[in-house]
């Protein structure tokens, strides 16, 4: 469970990010916040992994005092140090004396880069480098883990692994995206922020299939799947290219 | 004579890894054209070797020709690489400035294209304030004000908010058949309606060219992202004419 | 920081800030130093073009090395009676009067170099500076790289925070003696310089695209040119090392 309680920053030469933000987040979930830019969304990520202290307010993560938050930064690069993808994945457990071995095994074969093991992460394309900088945050076994726009780069097959795994997981994790997509086939809630704070959250068909609510005013775009859906006047729209040929074909 | 003209380009990576393999194409004036392929295609890199850029890279080895009868301008993946100045109206000076343009002249362009991309209120920021999506815009205009006669754009839309995405899309339709473009991109649903041709990257290679909707299967082994509503018809075995390729 | 349009030519702000640097070795007493720096902050309050208060919050940073530079001077300068004796091997640290205050003294003339320094950095907008440079005769490319230099310094700091972070989001321990602090940096030494490295190439392609390279003469839409108030300035220049003979 995360929670966060009247949540206020400001940079110190700068405008005010959050003004008071609340947001109970269950245990589990997999969250994207979306947003123009300039509305917060990184720093609060920064937040949450205590890489920032609020200027007021409180961030409570689970039980404990020391919860681990780990982030993929947005370009990939800049998380990548090791000579080998297996040491660069082993970083985390190591720091958190988890048994290095089984989690680095475990994050590879989720992502599908088993076979990139003993490459240099630094030589990879950007797509395979951004899979082993999710995978290199995955092995930690974070409470939370927080990625920065984790689909830009990536191919639609590695798109698709990223998602299903994602959904597979059980920690709580925060995705900061302008891929509303992404967000509508994987993510179970969507938080929308806005220059006045929380605009909207809720479940992902509230809040991107919501007629009612402007997305391109808030800098996102509406889910093909949806438009999709309010072309073939289908309601609810499928959450997946499967489940619309399955309505397609179910309604022959 | 084409515009932009490579033949038999193949590029090699450090470790003796093939890139791009004899890959051939030619560019015509006015023309739209898609470069689709996936990450790791090498179609940044084809992009880079049809400006001329790719001469003195360390670990890469490039043989074949590349013919250019034209300017050619080009918006990298990371704005921010071409952005040298503080101040945006002096950067976008900056090519013209390379080419002894006067200032009167320069200031001109600046204008008129800045009015085009309904960005003349970035004028007299700072660079370092500026959003990815601004500085997307604002490296783009660099490119227009010196008016080449081709443009390639490395994957444009990538980390664009909605409503930059449509600017730069709309700009795109807007130099359609005025400035030749070549726009390579990973993520194409956006962009199947607005070219006259494709060419799909796969592992280095040319695997398809013609129109969209000819393409497709070939667009689809090469995992790029298509758009819903034609990932649904493929699934369903439409008949290819009838594929969409919006929504 | 947004500047408001620039009051004073480069060149003027730079002679300035050469005489407030002047004064200052010319100057042979804390006391002295001390004077000159409260009369460089009217100065640069009277101008107007940089808030004092952010001006000064840049020279915070030098706090934590001018406390080590007046420890370790005062140790290196010792002479007359000691307060305080350590014997290290065959020397001995001595803690004097004299020590101390020099290195003081040595110590102020430090923050008021910076502060000059850092006030005309924050002042002048680089490519005025990078203007003013070209009409002093110096070659634009030397002056062009200078100001590029200026630019990357911001990028390089935000890149290196970001890549901190990460490394830190994944259990990094940055706690712990000098020795464990720098060990514990060289995960974020890897990236930050194949990215600087990186960098360097895009940049480099990215001018050649630009027309960088372009041979003939180039024009730029950035001038300086002197006016009355720079008058003012220049004599305020004359009157900051007239000061510094005095005190």
């Amino acid at each position: 469970m995360i929670e966060i309680t009247d949540l206020t920053f400001e940079y110190e030469d700068g405008p005010r990010v959050f003004d008071g933000l609340s947001v109970d987040i269950e245990s589990g979930q997999t969250i994207a916040v979306c947003g123009a830019n300039g509305t917060g969304k990184s720093t609060l990520l920064r937040l949450l992994a205590g890489l920032l202290e609020p200027t007021a307010g409180r961030i409570q993560i689970g039980d404990g005092d020391d919860p681990s938050v780990g982030l993929a930064p947005e370009t990939p690069a800049d998380g990548l140090f090791a000579a080998t993808v297996r040491e660069e994945v082993a970083f985390f457990p190591k720091n958190r004396d988890l048994d290095v071995d089984t989690r680095v095994e475990g994050a590879l074969s989720a992502l599908g880069i088993e076979h990139l093991a003993d490459r240099t992460p630094q030589n990879l394309s950007e797509g395979q480098k951004r899979l082993v900088t999710v995978a290199s945050v995955l092995s930690g076994a974070p409470d939370v883990v927080g990625l920065d726009e984790p689909t830009s780069g990536l191919d639609a097959e590695s798109w698709r692994r990223l998602g299903e795994r994602l959904a597979d997981l059980s920690e709580t994790i925060m995705l900061v995206t302008h891929d509303t997509d992404f967000a509508w086939q994987y993510a179970d809630r969507v938080l929308v922020l806005s220059e006045q704070g929380k605009e909207r959250y809720g479940t992902t068909s509230a809040v991107l299939a919501d007629p009612e609510f402007d997305l391109g005013a808030h800098g996102l775009r509406v889910p093909e799947a949806v438009t999709w859906a309010r072309a073939h006047d289908v309601d609810p729209p499928p959450r997946s290219v499967g489940a619309a040929v399955d309505l397609l074909e179910g309604s022959e | 004579m084409s515009l932009l003209a490579a033949r038999d380009v193949t590029v090699t990576g450090p470790d003796a890894d093939p890139i791009l393999q004899n890959v051939s194409l030619s560019i015509e004036d006015g023309e739209t054209v898609l470069l689709a392929g996936g990450s790791g295609s090498g179609k940044s890199l084809l992009g880079l070797s049809l400006c001329g850029l790719l001469e003195n890279r360390p670990g890469l080895s490039v043989t074949g020709e590349v013919e250019r009868s034209g300017s050619v301008g080009l918006l990298f993946q990371d704005p921010r690489t071409q952005l040298v100045r503080e101040r945006v109206r002096s950067d976008v000076a900056f090519g013209l400035e390379n080419r002894g343009v006067a200032p009167e002249r320069i200031h001109e362009l600046i204008d008129t294209w800045a009015e085009r991309l309904s960005v003349t209120h970035l004028l007299d920021r700072e660079i370092a304030g500026l959003s990815r999506g601004e500085r997307t815009l604002v490296a783009l205009l660099g490119v227009l004000v010196t008016e080449p006669d081709v443009i390639v754009l490395d994957e444009p839309l990538a980390a664009l908010d909605a409503t930059n995405r449509s600017l730069v899309l709309d700009t795109i339709d807007s130099l359609r058949g005025e400035t030749a473009l070549l726009v390579t991109e990973q993520h194409v649903s956006p962009l199947l309606t607005r070219v006259d041709r494709v060419l799909v990257l796969e592992d280095g290679e040319v695997g398809a060219m013609g129109s969209a909707r000819e393409v497709l299967p070939a667009l689809k082994r090469a995992r790029v992202r298509l758009p819903f509503s034609t990932q649904v018809a493929l699934e369903r075995d439409v008949p290819i004419e009838q594929v969409p390729l919006t929504g | 920081m947004s500047r408001a349009k620039p009051k004073f030519d480069p060149r003027s702000k730079l002679t300035l800030a050469l005489a407030v640097v002047v004064a200052s070795f010319l100057t042979a007493s804390i006391r002295g130093e001390l004077l000159l720096f409260g009369v460089f902050i009217l100065i640069v309050g009277g101008l107007g073009e940089v808030p004092v208060r952010s001006w000064l919050r840049t020279l915070e940073p030098l706090g934590l090395l001018v406390v080590v530079l007046v420890v370790l001077n005062t140790f290196f300068y010792a002479a007359g009676p000691a307060l305080f004796a350590v014997p290290i091997g065959p020397v001995s640290l001595s803690l004097t009067e004299a020590g101390f205050l020099r290195a003081v003294f040595i110590a102020s003339r430090l923050v008021l170099i910076a502060s000059a320094g850092a006030w005309f950095a924050l002042a002048t907008e680089t490519e005025r500076f990078e203007a003013a440079l070209v009409e002093l005769g110096i070659p634009w490319s030397f002056a062009f790289l200078l100001s590029l230099t200026a630019g990357l310094v911001p990028q390089m700091r935000d890149r290196f925070r970001v890549i901190e972070e990460t490394q830190r989001s994944r259990g990094l321990d940055l706690s712990g003696g000098p020795i464990s602090k720098i060990r514990a940096r060289v995960p974020m030494l890897i990236p930050f310089l194949v990215a600087t490295i990186r960098s360097g190439f895009e940049l480099s392609t990215a001018l050649s695209a630009r027309g960088f390279d372009e041979p003939g003469p180039r024009t730029s839409i950035t001038t300086v040119d002197h006016s009355i108030a720079d008058l003012g300035v220049y004599l305020l220049a004359v009157g900051v090392v007239a000061v510094a003979f005095v005190v």
